[in-house]
């Protein structure tokens, strides 16, 4: 199987036979369930998604048009499930009730990581958490898996140019979080 | 748009290498020559470098296993045997808003899950006025995948409709069948009331879609100012109109989008709060910043209450040094009328 | 750590007599937490005066008062129950916290801290209404963040950052040990402090003034609307004062308020940029108001309305955020604002209207004019003099065009009515995202040149009900440039269009009027 492309498999899939799913599976499912957790925040959460998505490729596989990238598809299938899952409303990410998870430990209550990793491990986060969730499934598709505007649009439902900006602002709102800098609007070039 | 504020939303194509090479070239050239942008350029690369902090995680074992009982198939023996596989019996077939047209006998391709239509005579031509959807009937899907045999189509062709995209799924015939998939365009008239579920959801889509919403038309227009009346409003517009208030390119649409649901009645537009704190804190456009502060003024004015978090939005703003005046102005006048 | 929470039940000691309507009850109880010398104390109280003052005393001490306000014997009983007292974190960091069950109009719960805290502590706060709150001798820091209600903090040694929205703040401490930060949005700010205190002043104010009765060892200078500058000796810690809608004052000790002067009329240093904004008028009214005004009317506002209805001469007007509405100008209008609307109604003179947010609506310039907006629509209804219009984003609509028209948006429609009686004028319209249309009458005569460039050839189209256009295509860069191009009418002045991902449309039916609210 492994020696087969994507498009080989789901053929092999499409005529009803599922061996390929486990193949299939160890490709794509890192990919699936990172930008999953990271876009929800939420592990469980991402499990499920992660087991749903595959499963929905093989009941679907017939959706699968042949020329299209197999990682766009899991993509569009992966933001579709999160996107209907944030929808809910009791699975809105909500703030603790409780202040006090906010303070510092000691630093012996840490684990075994670099201090300096794990604290920029959290900021970036944190970051990601004040983005919207347009612009977090944009900057998470973009910067993490590596996905080109064009497939971010197919995944995301809109233009090219929407994805443009939810990146552009996303990384705007990143800039000023992670690096205390903001970029006005005013350049040096404003007529006053 | 300054030659700056481009270069500014260009640095994200930069950073993924994303931007052709003259491009490319005179974008580097431009940073190297401006102080701003030079600056700019710097703090997104470290943006995008600490962005690498968040580590892989590893998907736990049990995912794989419960997929692979779902869907039936045992976990594999690891093996260095590749097995010979066949070529597959059945074909695919393209994407949705497509139609295949099989010709010479009754051939599936498909779904095979999918009703087969049965010969009807049917043309593929303009369809003009539709009649109501009477109780009892399926309604139609906007764009829906059909699946037709041949004998099913008219061999007539009327009005030039537009064909495009077309693709071969099948033409080699050596077993007596072919399969074209394509697109094609036909002229839709929808009549309903402006609160039908299948009306509001058209309407959403038409303002919301930028390749629609973005070819300012006075229909559009039109459409905005039904909507913004009180007897019509509805969320799922006021939805379509944050969703282009949050991602449309062009600031003209996203004037219109603020400017109607300024106009919308605040129980109707209180989902869209987070569009407007979030158009308010980094549209890059003065007028939408400033019609967002005014409809969150009238949402206020007509007695929301904002979270905590959105009033320390509106507080940063207020004392943004390098904000509008008047926009400043506008917001703190919102938070002096606010009730705790 | 290990997070402890724990809930405190309120205990009732004194029963105060329930009211006829509305029904209310008061509730007192006593409450003591252990901190560590130098520890933090963090107090979050939604709604209730808040009073923290150091003392000799090893661990918190506070005295609550909870004040339970109903419509009804039953909703007074849910609103007792429906508040708590969550008490968290350990001696290093103690955070405590009054929490209300649920928002209702049928009961409201407000609580008033009465707190001794070691005077080596720092202390946090956090309100969101309350009449008052009052800080007084803490040598740690001290943080406080509101949304209504005065903020009065007294002798602070460590470093102090008051955040208020609505609310007024006060600050007096001789000698501040660490770096001030008081900051309100609709409020006033006061700081007090030793009249040989050695610090660095930022104050900043948009409406408001900035006064002092320090001048005398005060030194520094206006960076636009901010003034920083030292006060007596350099390398003390920084207080910075801001708010924008109210005044800051910096006040020595002792000194009365009567006596200070407002800094913008000591003789500080001036950077160039800043001369503009010293030329306006800082204590002017929110909104002016005038009539009639006979001859050159000359105003300039940081921060205000200016809302004249006839202007029997020259206007010169600015205004740094505010609606501008003039009725009528007999003579040349000069209309420049940094955000805000501008109405404008007949100007029989040359128009120089502009904004930097917001829409410009303008019923007639005779003399033509430059009317531009960094964001905005703009709506002129009739010009006969050659005018020239600029937006940032939004419709540029000319309704009646007498004269040549010069019109450019980066996105927005550009839409011009030719006069019918107009032979031929010269029109430059542009528009970088969005649809050009062109009203003219059926005898209209000019050298069209008209171009769309579009990603989509079959959905952006030039149309024009007069003959006398040939189109030419060809595909540049992966979009179409359409260009049409003759003669209609026999030819007369240029009339160039360019829109982008749009349409161009030249029409011979009457534009429909545009409606005007009164003003």
């Amino acid at each position: 199987m492994k020696h087969l492309s994507d498009q080989e498999l789901m053929r092999i899939v499409q005529a009803g036979d599922f061996s390929p799913a486990s193949e299939i599976y160890d490709r794509y499912s890192g990919r699936i369930y990172n930008f999953a957790f990271r876009f929800l925040r939420n592990s469980e959460a991402a499990e499920d998604a992660t087991q749903e998505v595959f499963v929905k490729m093989m009941k679907h596989a017939n959706q699968f048009n042949g020329e299209a990238k197999l990682s766009t598809w899991l993509f569009s299938i992966t933001a579709n499930w999160c996107r209907d899952y944030l929808r809910k409303a009791d699975n809105k990410p909500k703030d603790s009730d409780d202040v006090l998870v906010t303070l510092p430990g000691p630093t012996a209550d840490l684990p075994d990581r670099h201090l300096e990793q794990r604290q920029d491990e959290q900021r970036v986060r944190k970051a990601l958490e004040a983005l919207t969730a347009e612009q977090r499934e944009a900057i998470l598709l973009s910067r993490y898996q590596g996905l080109s505007y064009a497939e971010i649009a197919q995944i995301a439902g809109c233009s090219e140019g929407a994805v443009k900006t939810r990146v552009f602002r996303a990384m705007e709102t990143l800039k000023k979080l992670l690096t205390g800098e903001s970029g006005g609007d005013r350049c040096l070039n404003v007529v006053q | 748009m300054s030659e700056c504020s481009a270069m500014r939303e260009s640095m994200p194509l930069l950073l993924t290498e994303a931007l052709d090479p003259v491009r490319r070239e005179t974008a580097h050239q431009h940073i190297e020559s401006c102080v701003v942008c030079s600056e700019e350029w710097r703090a997104h690369k470290e943006t995008w470098t600490l962005l690498e902090e968040l580590p892989e995680v590893e998907v736990p074992a049990r995912v794989k296993t419960a997929f692979l009982e779902k869907v039936g198939v045992a976990e594999p023996a690891v093996s260095n045997v590749i097995p010979f596989r066949g070529r597959p019996v059945f074909k695919w077939v393209a994407q949705a808003a497509a139609v295949v047209v099989l010709v010479g006998g009754a051939y599936f391709a498909g779904d095979r899950n999918a009703d087969r239509i049965q010969p009807t005579g049917a043309r593929i031509e303009s369809v003009t006025p539709m009649q109501r959807v009477a109780s009892g009937i399926t309604p139609v899907s906007l764009a829906e995948t059909r699946v037709l045999d041949a004998a099913a189509l008219s061999p007539e062709i009327q009005g030039r409709p537009a064909v495009r995209n077309v693709t071969c799924v099948d033409c080699d015939g050596s077993d007596g069948q072919i399969a074209l998939s394509f697109d094609v365009t036909s002229r839709w008239t929808v009549s309903g009331h402006p609160k039908d579920e299948s009306m509001l959801r058209l309407s959403s889509y038409m303002l919301e879609n930028e390749d629609v919403a973005s070819t300012p038309s006075e229909a559009l227009d039109s459409l905005r100012r039904m909507y913004s009346d009180p007897a019509h409003a509805d969320p799922q517009i006021a939805n379509a109109l944050a969703n282009v208030l949050r991602s449309d390119a062009h600031e003209g649409v996203r004037i219109d989008a603020v400017e109607t649901l300024t106009h919308l009645p605040a129980a109707v537009s209180a989902q869209t709060r987070d569009a407007l704190i979030e158009a308010l804190r980094s549209d890059p456009n003065p007028a939408v910043r400033l019609k967002a502060v005014e409809a969150l003024a009238n949402m206020v004015r007509d007695g929301a209450v904002l979270e905590p978090t959105e009033v320390d939005v509106l507080r940063q703003k207020a004392l943004q040094q390098d904000e509008n005046p008047y926009v400043r102005v506008k917001v703190a006048e919102t938070l002096g009328n606010m009730q705790p | 750590m290990k997070i402890r929470v724990s809930t405190a039940v309120l205990i009732l000691c004194v029963a105060a007599a329930a009211q006829a309507a509305p029904f209310r009850q008061t509730m007192t109880t006593e409450q003591k937490f252990s901190i560590t010398p130098g520890g933090t104390f963090v107090l979050e109280n939604p709604h209730g005066n808040i009073d923290i003052v150091g003392s000799n005393v090893t661990q918190i001490e506070a005295t609550l008062t909870t004040l339970v306000t109903a419509k009804s014997e039953a909703a007074l009983a849910e609103g007792r129950r429906g508040s708590n007292l969550i008490i968290g974190g350990d001696a290093k960091t103690r955070i405590v916290r009054t929490v209300i069950a649920r928002k209702t109009n049928d009961w409201s719960v407000a609580v008033q801290w009465n707190v001794r805290v070691p005077r080596n502590v720092h202390v946090h706060v956090v309100s969101t209404s309350s009449e008052r709150i009052r800080i007084n001798d803490i040598l740690g820091s001290v943080k406080v963040k509101n949304f209504r209600g005065n903020v009065m903090i007294g002798d602070v040694s460590g470093s102090t950052v008051v955040e208020s929205v609505n609310g007024s703040i006060v600050y007096a401490t001789p000698h501040p040990g660490g770096n001030v930060l008081l900051s309100t949005v609709n409020g006033n700010v006061t700081a007090t402090v030793a009249g040989d205190a050695d610090f660095r002043w930022v104050a900043e104010t948009g409406r408001g003034d900035i006064r002092t009765s320090m001048q005398q060892g005060l030194r520094g200078a206006f960076f636009g609307p901010r003034f920083q500058g030292t006060v007596n000796a350099p390398g003390g810690p920084t207080i910075t004062t801001s708010t924008l809608m109210g005044d800051v004052h910096l006040l020595a000790a002792g000194a009365s308020a009567a006596k200070t002067q407002s800094l913008r009329q000591l003789p500080l240093t001036e950077s160039p940029s800043s001369r503009a904004a010293q030329r306006t008028n800082t204590s002017g009214p929110a909104v002016l108001r005038r009539g009639t005004v006979k001859g050159l009317f000359t105003y300039e506002t940081k921060m205000g309305d200016v809302r004249v209805q006839e202007i029997q001469g020259d206007a010169r007007i600015f205004t740094g955020a505010g609606v501008v509405q003039i009725g009528a100008v007999s003579g040349a209008c000069n209309v420049r604002s940094h955000g805000g609307p501008l109405e404008l109604g007949e100007i029989s003179g040359v128009l120089t209207a502009s904004t930097r947010a917001g829409d410009i609506l303008v019923d007639s310039t005779r003399r033509g004019g430059t009317i531009a907006t960094q964001g905005g629509t703009i709506r002129l209804l009739y010009t006969s003099g050659p005018t020239t219009l600029t937006s940032g984003g939004g419709d540029i609509i000319v309704s009646q065009a007498a004269a040549s028209v010069k019109a450019e948006t980066t996105s927005g429609d550009v839409v011009i009515g030719v006069d019918r009686d107009s032979k031929s004028e010269k029109i430059d319209a542009q528009t970088k995202k969005g649809n050009i249309l062109l009203h003219v009458g059926p005898k209209f005569g000019a050298d069209i040149d008209a171009t769309i460039v579009t990603t989509d050839a079959r959905a952006d189209t030039i149309a024009s009900e007069l003959p006398g256009l040939s189109i030419r295509r060809e595909h540049v860069a992966g979009k179409t440039v359409v260009r049409a191009t003759g003669k209609i009418n026999g030819g007369g002045q240029k009339v160039v269009l360019h829109a982008t991902g749009g349409d161009i449309r030249i029409s011979t039916r009457a534009l429909a009027p545009t409606v005007v609210k009164p003003r």
